[in-house]
């Protein structure tokens, strides 16, 4: 599968089916990367998301054949297994876009959402599914962002530094089958994301 | 009998301050909840039974400070209003598991009871103590963020610096007493400004993370 965004295309090669892919980002920016993906794939996506995501990406026209399955509509914060086992119901072959690591951190202790995390990886790998979620790494400690990477086959790491008056993203390939990258710059503007030239 | 109020009374102007600091945190605390809550099932109930005792607690909060700047005597319902709120609004929290007794929240808890000690050996009005239970459930607020996974590490050490200086007003506050006020009393009194500026901040970071997020 490939996201649909050239640059990051490029640097993350065709992403396996059974792969799991991990966007460590600073509050929401970088979405866009997934919904970029959901776009390119939708006729076999679908989603685990909030209610106020989904009222977002119901917005999106490209977006109208997903299937979303909605934290405190469809499931509780408390019944995770429920979740997992919408995961082994959906017919394999299919991109999943689970924004649901961040929320669930709120309900439960971290370990818990680990553990929540690698099942679903689990499952991802066993029935040829590939999973991409987002967590805010200021959010959570070092030592848990590593498990969460210990789980994924890919990770995205998204920065933001500010020089001067300028605010500068950046993106780089943290973990990868095929080659871990140095940091690009990261563009978003009106909901496209664009990865340009490598930062010194 | 009211005090009468000089044209610049810094200990009225520090007890507004810190009533409006409280009630900052608190409102924040419960804006927060609000997001939370709705992903609950049949969390109507106890939303109601939160917002009753955020109410509560407010109310109560005020009646303190004003009580605490006229110096009138006590009504006993002042304090029970803030600990009826208080639990109103942490109950739900524990049934639904949002809510943990952990051993700093507990040490802490225990330190400011313990606080009332002088209170047996130094005369001091009698609304130490009511006061004292006042400052361990407003600790037990100051701590929530905590448990909720919505600050960065950073935040989380302010909400413990918040909480241990909590801590140390519950055992320095008898030098409050002192009248007329000494630049110790005020002084002092930046203790409690300190902390709940550092929870009001942290609330507010939280409250802006769980928007973001939930």
């Amino acid at each position: 599968m490939r996201i649909g965004i050239p640059k990051l295309d490029e640097l993350l090669g065709e992403i396996e089916l059974g792969s799991t892919v991990l966007i460590e980002t600073i509050g929401e920016i970088g979405i866009e990367i997934a919904i970029e993906a959901l776009k390119r794939n939708k006729e076999k996506s679908a989603v685990f998301l909030t209610p106020r995501l989904k009222k977002r990406l119901e917005h999106i026209f490209e977006l109208g054949e997903v299937v979303y399955l909605t934290l405190g509509e469809d499931f509780a914060p408390q019944e995770l297994f429920k979740v997992t086992h919408a995961l082994r119901e959906l017919p394999e072959d299919r991109f999943i876009a689970v924004f649901l690591i961040q929320p669930l951190l709120i309900f439960h202790p971290s370990q818990r959402v680990y553990r929540f995390f690698a099942e679903l990886s689990d499952i991802a790998n066993a029935r040829g599914i590939i999973l991409m979620t987002m967590i805010d790494k200021r959010l959570v400690d070092e030592r848990t962002l590593a498990t969460f990477e210990e789980s994924a086959t890919h990770v995205i790491d998204i920065v933001e530094v500010i020089q001067g008056f300028k605010i500068i993203r950046g993106l780089r390939i943290k973990k990868s089958p095929k080659k871990i990258s140095g940091f690009y710059k990261l563009k978003i503007k009106d909901g496209n994301v664009e990865v340009g030239e490598l930062l010194g | 009998m009211l005090r009468s109020v000089s044209s610049l009374d810094e200990i009225a102007l520090l007890n507004i301050f810190l009533g409006i600091m409280a009630s900052i945190g608190l409102a924040y605390i419960m804006f927060l909840l609000l997001n939370v809550f709705p992903y609950f099932k049949k969390s109507r109930t106890l939303m109601l039974i939160q917002v009753i005792g955020g109410l509560s607690v407010l109310l109560g909060i005020w009646a303190l400070r004003i009580v605490n700047y006229t110096k009138e005597s006590l009504n006993s319902v002042y304090p029970l209003l803030v600990l009826a709120g208080m639990s109103m609004i942490i109950l739900p929290l524990v049934k639904l598991r949002l809510f943990k007794f952990d051993r700093s929240l507990i040490l802490q808890a225990l330190l400011i009871l313990l606080s009332l000690f002088p209170y047996t050996v130094v005369h001091v009005p009698w609304n130490f103590v009511p006061g004292t239970f006042v400052l361990a459930a407003v600790l037990f607020l100051i701590r929530f963020p905590l448990f909720l996974t919505c600050l960065s590490p950073l935040g989380m050490v302010l909400v413990n610096i918040a909480s241990w200086l909590w801590v140390i007003f519950a055992w320095l506050r008898y030098y409050l007493i002192q009248t007329p006020p000494t630049c110790m009393s005020y002084a002092l009194l930046l203790i409690p400004v300190t902390s709940l500026l550092l929870w009001d901040f942290s609330v507010i970071i939280s409250y802006e993370n769980t928007r973001r997020w939930l």
